[in-house]
């Protein structure tokens, strides 16, 4: 491992995204990986990309923004491997399309409704997750931007969407409301 | 409605998830980045011996086979084998996006499958052609003669082709509508 850029070396600048961003980068190997068992070998994967990464990191962007970033091309790189689950991906548009059944409402208790939540991502196209992932994470559209390289006017649209497909499921008697 | 979650109140919820965050040594890490490259190089000296077997089994059948036709079709397989190997080694060695923009580099490897999709019968089922063809030939010469044996052994070797490209074609078509759209999303 050559020393990076800016005076931190690789094992220094993964010791800071270690101790700032696990509990993110928990959370998003959920949202990729649904079995428990592969999660743990995702989320490991996740962490040695990022180690690997920070040889050539170059301060360029903020750190936050190049551990999304790694994690999740890392993440879709897994998503991309498993080529029979990745068929059934749809984008946020056609989820925003689909008739709304019963059991896509999320529940009214947080611990069910998160498990809601993840059925709902786990089912979405990879930038399209990368997206929603990064909103409930609190990014701004900007951030999500930097990280997607997504155009403006398409991050702004697909959070509007996306607040849509979750006041619509989130919302009591929503569907004979519709 | 008091008990109602509002899209808002879905980011506390997503950060309500209970957490058992992984935080693994930098030497650990070195380990294991190690032992990836091991499993590279392990992976590098299977397919070679694989060759050096494959060469050993046709050297034999080349001094057991009395007919000139037969061993040519042995020295093509070979070769043919050796394409394949070279072939899986470079796609193997394909980069990997670590960093940068992620629905760029999501793109990059939907562009690289479309690739990979599309050649995937130049690349792994063209070098196995000649060799067994040129076999086939050797053997059924003489029995059938020439039209015969030349028709009945373009059916044999076109047979997986037949199902191979437009499978892959299919695949392709899908995968370039993906990268169109992400095309109109991209900056």
């Amino acid at each position: 491992m050559t020393e990076s850029v800016g005076g931190c070396g690789p094992d220094e600048l993964y010791e800071e995204a270690a101790a700032n961003y696990s509990a993110p980068l928990e959370r998003l190997a959920r949202a990729y990986e649904a079995d428990p068992e592969a999660r743990r070998d995702l989320l490991q994967e996740i962490h040695l990309a990022l180690w690997r990464s920070f040889a050539s990191f170059d301060h360029r962007c903020s750190l936050r923004t190049w551990v999304y970033q790694v994690a999740h091309n890392t993440a879709a790189s897994h998503i991309i491997r498993q080529r029979r689950s990745r068929a059934g991906l749809v984008s946020l548009e056609e989820i925003e399309a689909m008739p709304l059944r019963e059991e896509d409402r999320f529940a009214v208790d947080r611990r069910t409704a998160v498990e809601d939540l993840l059925r709902l991502i786990q089912r979405l196209d990879p930038v399209d997750r990368q997206v929603i992932l990064s909103y409930l994470e609190g990014m701004d559209a900007t951030s999500i931007g930097e990280i997607t390289g997504l155009k403006s006017a398409n991050v702004a649209q697909k959070i509007h969407r996306i607040k849509q497909i979750l006041a619509r499921r989130s919302r009591r008697g929503g569907i004979h409301g519709e | 409605m008091a008990n109602e979650l509002k899209p808002d109140d879905m980011q506390d919820v997503w950060h309500s998830q209970p957490a058992d965050p992984v935080r693994i040594p930098a030497d650990e890490l070195r380990r294991r980045s190690v032992l990836c490259e091991g499993n590279k190089r392990r992976a590098f000296w299977a397919g070679a011996s694989l060759s050096i077997l494959s060469a050993a089994l046709c050297a034999w059948f080349f001094y057991r086979l009395p007919y000139t036709l037969p061993r040519i079709g042995l020295v093509l397989t070979f070769i043919g084998e050796v394409v394949f190997l070279y072939q899986w080694r470079s796609l193997r060695r394909g980069a990997k996006e670590q960093a940068g923009s992620t629905a760029v580099a999501y793109r990059s490897q939907l562009v690289r499958q479309r690739e990979l999709v599309l050649s995937i019968w130049k690349r792994f089922l063209l070098p196995f052609v000649p060799g067994p063809a040129v076999i086939l030939l050797g053997f059924l010469i003489p029995q059938l003669g020439v039209v015969p044996s030349v028709a009945l052994t373009s059916a044999y070797l076109a047979s997986p082709f037949a199902v191979v490209i437009p499978l892959a074609r299919s695949r392709a078509r899908r995968i370039e509508r993906e990268i169109a759209g992400l095309d109109t999303q991209i900056r």
